[in-house]
Order: C-alpha cells, then structure tokens, then sequence
C-alpha cells in the first residue's frame, strides 16, 4: 500500500466555503420553499373551492407533459449553462409569474385555475433541481451528509413558514394575495443567491470534477448498471404513491369541509406537517444520514407510507387520508429529499444533471402523470379512493424493494470513482511465456556485455543453465566470464567444470580467484593449485589455501577441519572469503557458517549468504537467521531459508518470538516469514503482532502479515485476532490525531522548534492512518482498503470523501464512525487533549519522537506542568 | 495499443531483460529483477499508434524494451532499454504525454504505486534506482550539494540539525522522523586550518558547518556544502580525502545508517528517488 504522493490540501479553507454554501443554501431554499408552500395553499384553497378534485388527474398530466417537456429543453440548451445562474433565472421568473397570475386571479376563471395549479407544480420542479445541482456542485459526500440536512431543514422551515403565512394572510386578505406573497418571496430567493455570488465571487465548487476524467463510457455506466434506473423507479413509485395518497386526502377534505372552511385548514395542517418535518429534520434525520448511511435513510418514506397506508384503511375518513398526506409530507423533503440528492454525488457533473433532470421529469411529473391516469381510468371502474389506497401500499413496498438494492450499488459507484481517479486499471502482470527463451539465449551473443550477463542471470534463475554454451567460458570480457562462472558452477556437464577449473589459468586474477572459489574442489589436483598459493595477488592465494584445506577435510581430515574452523575466525579477508563461498562443500560447517555470519567484514557475510544459498542445511540455519540482520545479504540468506522450507519456517518464528534478540534481526523476521508459502505463517503473523511491544516490529509484521494475505485471502484467521489487531491501530489513530490537534492549538507556530515538532507528530499521524488501513486489508482482503487508503489521501477532497464513504459503508459502524471522526474538516473526537499533557508524554517516549519534545521542552521552557499520565494508546503512538 | 496478455511473446523473460539492460537496474540480481519484472507490464503499439495521457496521468515509468518512439510534445525520441522521458521521468510526474510509435513497439510499465509496494518486498531494486540516479548526478558533474541554511556554528541541538538537514530539498523528502534520527547520529569534527578529512569511500558524508576545505581537484567547499553524499548514494567506494583550508568543522554521518532508515520506510525512497530525478533535467 503507497503513501500517496499527492499530499491533501489543508482542509480549513475548504470547511469555510462549505459552511458559507450551507448557510446559503439554507436561506435560499427556506425562502423558495415558503414561496412554494404560499402559492400550494393559494393553488389548491382556488382550484378546490371553484372546481371538482376529479379534474386533478388532467391537470397532473398537463404538468407531467410540461415538465418533461422542460426537461428536455434544460438538457439541449441550458445544461451548460452556469447552475446559479439557472437558478436565479429560474426565481425571477417564478417571481414575475406569479405577479401576472395574482393580476389574473382577481376574476378566476377555469382555464385560469388550471394554469395555476400547473405552473406551481412546474416551477417547484425545476427550482429545486437547479438548486439541487448547484448545491451538488458545492459539496461532496461528506459534505453533503454534514450539510444537507441543514440545507432540507431550510426547505421544511420554509415550507411550515409559508404555510403560516399563508394562515396569517388569509385572516386579512383573500386568498389570491397569497400569490402575491409568493412571488416577493421567490424574488427575496433570487436576490440572496445574486448577492452572495457578488460577495465572493472567488467562490468555486470544492467538488466539481474534470468532465474530461470521466469518459463517455465511464458516464454510461450508470445507466448500465442499473443505478440510474434505479433512483428514477424509486423516485417514479414514490411520486405515484404520493399522488394516490395526496388524491385520498384531497378527496376527503373536499368531502369533509365547505369551500370557506378549506383554505384555514390546509394552511393548518400544512404549518403541523411541517414543524413535524422539521423536528425531525432537525433532530433524527442528521443522526440516520451518519449513523446508518444514505441507503438505509432512503428506506424511511417508503417504510413510513407502507405502514401508514396500511393504517388508513383501519383509519377512514380524514384521519386516515391525513396520516398518509402526513407521513409523506413530513418525511418527503426532508430526510428524503436529502439522501436523495446523496445519491447522484457519486456520478460525474454531466451525468448527474442528465440523470437528476430525468427524475424530475420521469420519476417525479411523468410519474404523476401516469398515476393521474391511472386514477381518471379508474373512477368509471372501481372505487377511486379504495383503488389508490392499495395503489400505494403497494407502490411503497415497490419503492421500498428499490432503495434495498441501492445501498450496494451506491458504494460500488463511488468505488468507480476512486478508481476512476487513483489508478489506472487492475491489470494483473500476465503470466510468463516459455517461448522467450530464445530471446534470452540469442541475448547472450550480444556485444553488449551488460546484456549477455543479463540473458545468463536469467537464465540461471530459470534452472536453464543448460542453455548456456561452455564457450562463454572463454569470452575476452572478463565480466561475462565471471557471470558464466556464477551461473554454471553448479553444471553437471564434464566440460563446464573442466572449463571452470582451468579458469585458474586465467590473465584476470579476478577471474582465477573465482575458479579458484567457486569450481568443484575435485576438480583441482594438488600440483595445479600448488602454484597458486604463490600467486601474486591475495584473493588468489585465499582462495587457493581454502581450497586445499577443503579438499582434505572432504578426505575426512579433522585436522583441516579444524584449521578452517580456525581461519573463519582469524583468517584475512581472503581467506574467510573463500570459506564462505564454500560454505556447503564443508562437513559440517554450521560453526563455522555461525562465525562467518558475525564477521565484520561484509563481503564476508554476503559470499557466506550466497554461499548457503548453494545448498542449504539445517546446521547453518542459526547463520542465517543471523544474517538478516545485514541488508546486503539478506536476499541470499531469505533465498536460502526458502528452500529449506517447514524447518526454517519453525525457526523463524522461535525467533520472532524472543524479544531478546537483536532487533536488527527480529525487524527483519516478518517480511522473511511471509515468503513461505505455508497459509499458516498468517495465524504465526498475527498471533505475534497482537502481542508485539516493540512499535517497528509490529509495523513490519503489519506489512508482512498484508504481502501475506494477498496471497492467500481465503485464509481464515481467527476473527477476534482480526478485531484486536485492527482496534490497536484505530485507537493508534485516534490518540495521534487527538495528539496533533492539541499540539496545533497549544503551542506557537511560529516557533521553529513547534512546527517540526508538530509536522513530525503529522508524519507519525499519517503512518498510523497507513497502518489503519493495512489491518483492515488484513481484516478483509477482497475490498481493496489499498485503492481506498489512496483516495483517503490523495489531493482532491471529493475522492477523499467518496472514499471516506465507501470506507464507511464496508467496516462496522463504530470503526467507520471512527475513522470519520478522526478524517473530518473538524475531528470531533471527544474532549481535546491538553496540550501540557501530550507534550509531557512525548517527552516521555523513545526515539527521535521523545527527543523532539524534550527539545522542545528545553527551548521553550513552557510552565511547570503536573505531570499525568495519559491513555497507553498515546504512549503506543508515541513510540 | 495491446496489452503482454493478448500477445504471449511479451513475457516475464523479455521484460527483465530490459528491466536488467536499464543502467539504474543494472546491479539487481536475477531474483528481485524477476519480481521486478512481474510488477510491470508490456504495452505493444503498432507503427503509427499513438499513447496519450491527459493532466494529470497517472504516474508511471516506461522503458522501451523494442522499437522507436516519439515524444511529440516535447520532440524527444526513446529507442531499446531508454526510458521514456530520459533519467528525470524517474520524478514520476503525472504530466500530459504523447507517444507516438515510429516502428512497432514494445513498452514496460511500472506504475508508482507497483514500485512502492515493490521496495517494501525488494529493497534493492530502490538501492539499485537511488544508485543509478546518483551515478547520472556525478556523471553531470555535481558533486556537492548546496543547504539552503545558513552557516551555523556554537550549539548544535537537533532542531538546528533537523533544520540544517531539511533545507537540502533531497534530505528534506525523506521526513522529519529520518532526518531526526540522522541528526542524532551525527558526529561534529573539528579540522585545523592545514589538516585534512578522509571520507570511507561509500560509507560516509558530511556537511561542512564552518571554515572551507578543498578536495583532490581542488575544488572549494564553502559552508554548508554537503559532500560525500552523491557518492556514497552512487556507491563510489575510493576514499575522498579533503584539505581544509582555514579551521573548519564538519558534521559527519554513516552512509549505512541512511540505508538502513530507508530500509524502514521504503515509502519515502520513492520520494527521495523523484526529487532526485528532477536534478537530472
């Protein structure tokens, strides 16, 4: 898993704007929502006093066709253009419309009425997605679930103050003022979104995605996928259902109430829905959106008019008709409205206008036009008002069906996304073909010498020594010499160790010093390495000597035995040198190997590495656990501990578990365990990484325990393991966010020795975040928690919400809330930590972290501060 | 534009012997070039087909294991085992690109975040690149590196030393936690005007603090010059030896303890690699 390169914006400047669009929001959609609310209770207080309720499907269906219509026009001619200026555009003329209809009104006329009621359902329409796609613009996820439900209170404050308005109004005037009072309020809307956009004309969507990082097919893939279609079903049931309930409601109350009496309790009962909407807006709608997610919040309206459809037919008359119109109403543009709106956050800007449009004119004016229909072809037939109570009850258990399946569509959305924005693909290294081989031996005729090595190191790896033709054992270029050498050492055929042997002839002494080395030492007789242990240069005289002595002690000479033992411990460097490429020829050599592997010289320990690595044995097992500790061997030695498999497995992990070994070896033990193929080594991993003290062992078992679990996800670990490992780093994060936050606050920043004080407890912040992220791919290995960790990082805030969300919709609740919690703009992690407190138990930690504090301390001489201890997690951080 | 899977004569072989054939790969051994290998993979383009990424791409290395290609925008051309973008594409830039094939080629990929998780498996292919990008330095001709800090004499406590580490934009990519470490472990030297400083070949550098010295060509060091350091990432193993021309004082560190911090966090080599390779364009 990478740290990202792309280090987050500082996120302050980006919480401001958020809140001065929400304030924005809030009073804009408060006042276009009172201005609705005024011209609804005009609208239906006029249509229902002067005409029959059986007219309302036509002019449902009138509406419908409208807003389609206008649907259309938006997306060919208007998408483009500017949102807010849409939107104020869109409240000037809902403004000067009503101006002219309460003209008109003062002698009501049918056609007029029907006008009316038209274009007030037309006009909300396209107001709120325009204000909608504004708004989307403004925020991303986080934002979104932060602020929304403020922006939808604003609609529900608005919608209960323009029904009490209207209340107010129609005690003094008549009820065509009421139009009048509308348009002053669309024209106040417009006026606040005109002056807020000349206050801060700077102001730029903190979330507007590039058009051009999302392609045609990527903008497609909604609609593919179902998810489009999905939203608009839901949206297309609900409204249905809602016009069945609202054509119920109507009914009744025309049944119920004389023209006079109307208009005062529409206006009454409009002001009770709505301050129920708003207490629970308030109240209980932030609370689900965060708790319990979008997906789940969206089952709230179809679940409440399920059951309340189901209540009104034990509920007749009004009572019944109101709890439905109830239950609609004060859940409808709140908590609804805004998970939602949540919901098109995921698709990318043309996407989310296309698709938003359509559920405003197919999901919401279609739809009501179809259920309008449906009921006009139903009252000759059936009972209308029985017909559209069991139409919505089952249209809600439809709708309810719908939003189940959105919750998982909706994370794999964003999920698309960050990948969308983070990487390239997932295009897995294909699998090796043979047929290169010939690449590789016609590589070695190269005359580029650098190549020829290349192809033969390959091919040695390959175990295709074979291929390599003897003759590079006579190359003029002693590089590919020495290259030949390594790789055909081992090579049964007569003719290479004869070649290899006679190599002690060689002009190179480079090159006689390796035969000498690394040919079978029964290949030499005693008169031919006779003259070499006078040869002018060390390295051939070393290896001339060992190779004496090896020869003898194969003959069973104790004696020679002992001088090698002997020499390993004071020979020169030569000498040892040689030992250690012969290391195997040697029987037994697990002392001497153990000797060779604490020399300080490294060349040493690096040939005694690869020598093992020829032929490894249990006796040198001790050696190689030893030579981890040095980084120039270690490939050799990791190698040679592979092959011999299930007993240095056994070893590796006595060892990590004695904390009293060398750190430079136990730091090194996991990323060399997590090599075995074994499945097991994972249960060894994390059994020792729960128990782990030391902080960068634990964080190397971390990344070896991930290098692990990426080859075998379907191993099962045990699950209480799991928690506790991905718990620790959780509390980790938690403690270094808390941590950092007080330090930021409490200390000057100007101050030299604070700011890198503070940048050092960031960097520790952002690996414990790293960590995080490891353990829970430790914990669930088929979410790519890699790609998330990227996007949690990387320098668009919206990928980083998008993947704050998905992060959320796939750890439990507490975890993600957690980990919301420490991510946000403003962490809200309980009480702040004291500044005094934190850097007191810094000073107290180990390493350059504690040495910064007590730098600090000493530069600053802050106050005396008492001194108290506080939670092991900070210790644990600190470490 | 085809991918290895689709044409099964791009393999895992072909693709290290290019890897292996590129000079800052050169040392890897057959192993960890084999894992490298595996972390890349083959684009193939046909003559004419142009590759094009849009601001900001996403940040990968490509070497041109066979055929030309064309950079249009910048009107460089790359032939077998260049990368593409010279030495400084290792700054793994999401710039905009635009390739065009010449003949039929073939391209190894390796994205960042591959190379990332490849130095935690393999360190040395990092070790291998650090010491690539540092030879190509030297080859250029810088040899010292400038701090930005000001000569600093009298106390020296870590802050100081954090600072004076940090304000050479290369040290400074390897955070806060690793400069403070090396901090601590450097050791101050005082030099009389006349004496001279032997540094062990690829084990050591300092930073002169105070004073000024000059190397074997004679060249003049001046305060807060940090030497020692390109050679040791280029593994340079002759010893330096340097004459200080006036009292001086330096303040040196191992080279091994370097390794060993990059080791831990081999996240930010892939940083220290990057700001290296822009001070090769």
């Amino acid at each position: 898993m990478s740290s990202n390169p792309n280090q987050p914006v500082p996120l302050e400047a980006t919480g401001a704007r958020r809140r001065d669009s929400s304030r924005m929001g809030f009073v804009v959609l408060m006042l276009a929502m009172a201005a609705h609310a005024m011209l609804e209770t005009a609208r239906d207080a006029l249509f229902l006093s002067n005409l029959s309720a059986e007219r309302l499907p036509i002019v449902y269906l009138v509406m419908g066709g409208l807003v389609v219509a206008a649907s259309y026009l938006h997306e060919r001619w208007f998408a483009r253009l500017p949102r807010r200026a849409m939107l104020v555009s869109l409240l000037l003329i809902g403004a000067a419309g009503n101006g002219a209809l309460w003209l008109l009104a003062a002698a009501p006329r049918a056609w007029l009425l029907g006008v009316l009621y038209v274009w007030t359902g037309t006009l909300a329409t396209l107001v709120l997605l325009q204000f909608w796609l504004l708004a989307s613009e403004r925020f991303d996820v986080q934002g979104a679930k932060r602020n929304y439900s403020q922006i939808t209170a604003g609609g529900v404050i608005g919608a209960a103050l323009g029904a009490g308005l209207a209340r107010l109004t129609l005690t003094h005037f008549p009820t065509r003022h009421l139009i009048l009072g509308s348009a002053m309020l669309f024209l106040a809307a417009a006026m606040v979104v005109l002056r807020a956009a000349g206050r801060r004309p700077s102001v730029t969507a903190v979330s507007v995605r590039d058009p051009s990082k999302r392609t045609d097919s990527e903008d497609e893939q909604a609609a593919k996928d179902g998810y489009a279609w999905r939203i608009i079903g839901l949206a297309a049931a609900l409204t249905i259902a809602a016009t069945f309930a609202d054509y119920q409601f109507k009914s009744q109350l025309q049944q119920a109430y004389s023209g006079a009496e109307l208009a005062p309790f529409l206006a009454s009962f409009g002001v009770g829905v709505n301050l129920l909407a708003l207490a629970f807006q308030l109240l209980i709608a932030p609370l689900l959106l965060r708790k319990v997610g979008v997906g789940r919040s969206l089952r709230v309206l179809p679940g409440a008019l399920l059951c309340s459809g189901l209540g009104s037919a034990l509920l007749p008359g009004v009572a019944g008709a109101a709890l439905l119109k109830g239950s609609d109403g004060s859940l409808r543009h709140g908590l609804h409205q805004a998970a939602t709106e949540i919901l098109f956050l995921p698709l990318s800007d043309a996407e989310r206008g296309r698709i938003k449009t359509w559920v405003a004119a197919v999901g919401r004016r279609a739809a009501q036009a179809v259920g309008s229909v449906a009921l006009l072809v139903a009252m000759p037939l059936v009972d209308v008002e029985l017909a559209a109570r069991v139409g919505c009850v089952i249209l809600s258990a439809v709708a309810l069906w719908l939003s189940v399946g959105l919750q998982r569509e909706y994370v794999e959305r964003f999920r698309a996304c960050i990948r969308a924005g983070t990487l390239w693909g997932s295009t897995e290294a294909p699998l090796p073909d043979r047929n290169a081989i010939a690449t590789l031996v016609q590589a070695l005729d190269s005359k580029d010498p650098g190549e020829t090595v290349a192809a033969l190191d390959m091919l040695g790896d390959l175990g295709r020594s074979e291929l390599v033709p003897p003759r590079l054992l006579r190359d003029p270029r002693p590089r590919v010499v020495l290259g030949a050498i390594r790789v055909l050492r081992r090579d049964p055929r007569p003719d290479v160790r004869e070649r290899i042997r006679r190599l002690a002839e060689h002009d190179s002494a480079e090159v006689r010093a390796a035969s000498l080395r690394h040919a079978r030492a029964t290949r030499f007789q005693t008169q031919i390495i006779k003259p070499h242990l006078s040869d002018s240069h060390a390295d051939v005289r070393g290896a001339a000597r060992v190779l004496t002595l090896v020869r003898r002690a194969g003959r069973g000479s104790a004696r020679a035995l002992r001088s090698l033992e002997h020499l390993s411990r004071s020979g020169g460097p030569a000498v040892r040198l040689a030992i250690a490429a012969r290391i195997t020829e040697i029987h037994p050599s697990g002392e001497i190997a153990q000797t060779l592997s604490r020399d300080d010289d490294r060349s040493v320990r690096v040939a005694l590495a690869e020598g093992i690595r020829q032929g490894p044995r249990a006796e040198h097992l001790e050696a190689l656990v030893q030579l981890l500790a040095d980084r120039k061997a270690r490939p050799s030695t990791r190698s040679a501990l592979l092959e011999l498999g299930g007993e240095a497995h056994v070893a590796l992990t006595r060892a990590m578990r004695m904390q009293g070994l060398d750190p430079q070896i136990r730091l090194h033990l996991p990323r060399t365990l997590c090599r075995f193929p074994d499945p097991s080594v994972l249960d060894d991993l994390l059994d020792q990484l729960v128990r782990e003290r030391d902080s960068a062992v634990s964080y190397k078992l971390l990344r070896a325990l991930c290098s692990a679990r990426n080859q075998h996800p379907e191993h099962a670990l045990d699950p209480d393991l799991l928690q506790t490992c991905v718990r620790r780093e959780l509390d980790s994060f938690r403690m270094a966010t808390r941590a950092l936050a007080a330090l930021r606050q409490g200390v000057e920043t100007s101050d030299l020795a604070a700011q890198q004080l503070t940048k050092l407890l960031a960097e520790q912040r952002e690996r414990a975040l790293l960590r995080v992220f490891r353990a829970l791919h430790v914990w669930e290995p088929t979410e790519d928690f890699e790609t998330l960790y990227e996007g949690l990082t990387h320098r668009d805030p919206s990928l980083r919400a998008a993947s704050l969300e998905v992060v959320t919709n796939l750890v439990p609740a507490e975890w993600g809330e957690e980990i919301e919690q420490s991510m946000g703009e403003e962490p809200a992690l309980g009480e702040a930590l004291d500044v005094g407190q934190v850097l007191e138990e810094l000073r107290r930690a180990p390493g350059v972290l504690g040495a910064f504090a007590r730098e600090f301390a000493r530069r600053a001489s802050p106050p005396q501060l008492e001194p108290s201890p506080i939670s092991e997690e900070l210790a644990h951080v600190a470490e | 534009m085809s991918q290895s899977d689709s044409n099964p004569s791009a393999d895992l072989l072909e693709r290290s012997l290019a890897l292996k054939a590129f000079p800052p790969l050169a040392s890897l051994d057959e192993r960890v070039l084999a894992s490298l290998a595996q972390h890349a993979r083959t684009r193939r383009l046909a003559p004419g087909e142009r590759l094009t990424t849009t601001h900001p791409a996403p940040r990968a290395l490509r070497l041109v294991v066979s055929g030309e290609l064309r950079d249009e925008l910048r009107g460089a051309t790359f032939t077998k085992h260049q990368l593409v973008g010279g030495p400084h594409a290792l700054a793994l830039r999401a710039d905009k690109t635009r390739l065009r094939a010449e003949s039929e080629v073939v391209l190894l990929e390796l994205e960042d975040r591959k190379l990332d998780a490849l130095f935690e498996d393999e360190f040395s292919v990092l070790e291998a690149m650090l010491r690539g990008l540092g030879r190509v330095i030297l080859q250029q001709g810088t040899v010292y590196l400038d701090l930005a800090a000001e000569p600093t004499v009298g106390t020296l406590g870590l802050i100081e030393r954090v600072q004076l580490l940090s304000s050479c934009p290369e040290l400074a990519s390897l955070g806060i936690d690793i400069l403070a470490d090396l901090g601590l472990e450097g050791e101050r030297i005082r030099i009389p005007r006349g004496g001279s400083l032997r540094l062990q070949g690829a084990e050591q550098y300092a930073i002169l603090l105070q004073g000024s010295l000059t190397d074997a060509a004679e060249t003049t060091l001046g305060p807060t010059c940090l030497f020692g350091w390109l050679e040791a990432l280029a593994e340079v193993t002759d010893p330096r030896r340097y004459l200080a021309r006036s009292p001086s004082e330096v303040m040196s560190f191992e080279a091994e303890r370097f390794w060993d911090r990059l080791e831990d966090y081999p996240e930010r080599g892939l940083r220290l690699v990057r700001v290296l390779a822009r001070r090769v364009e």
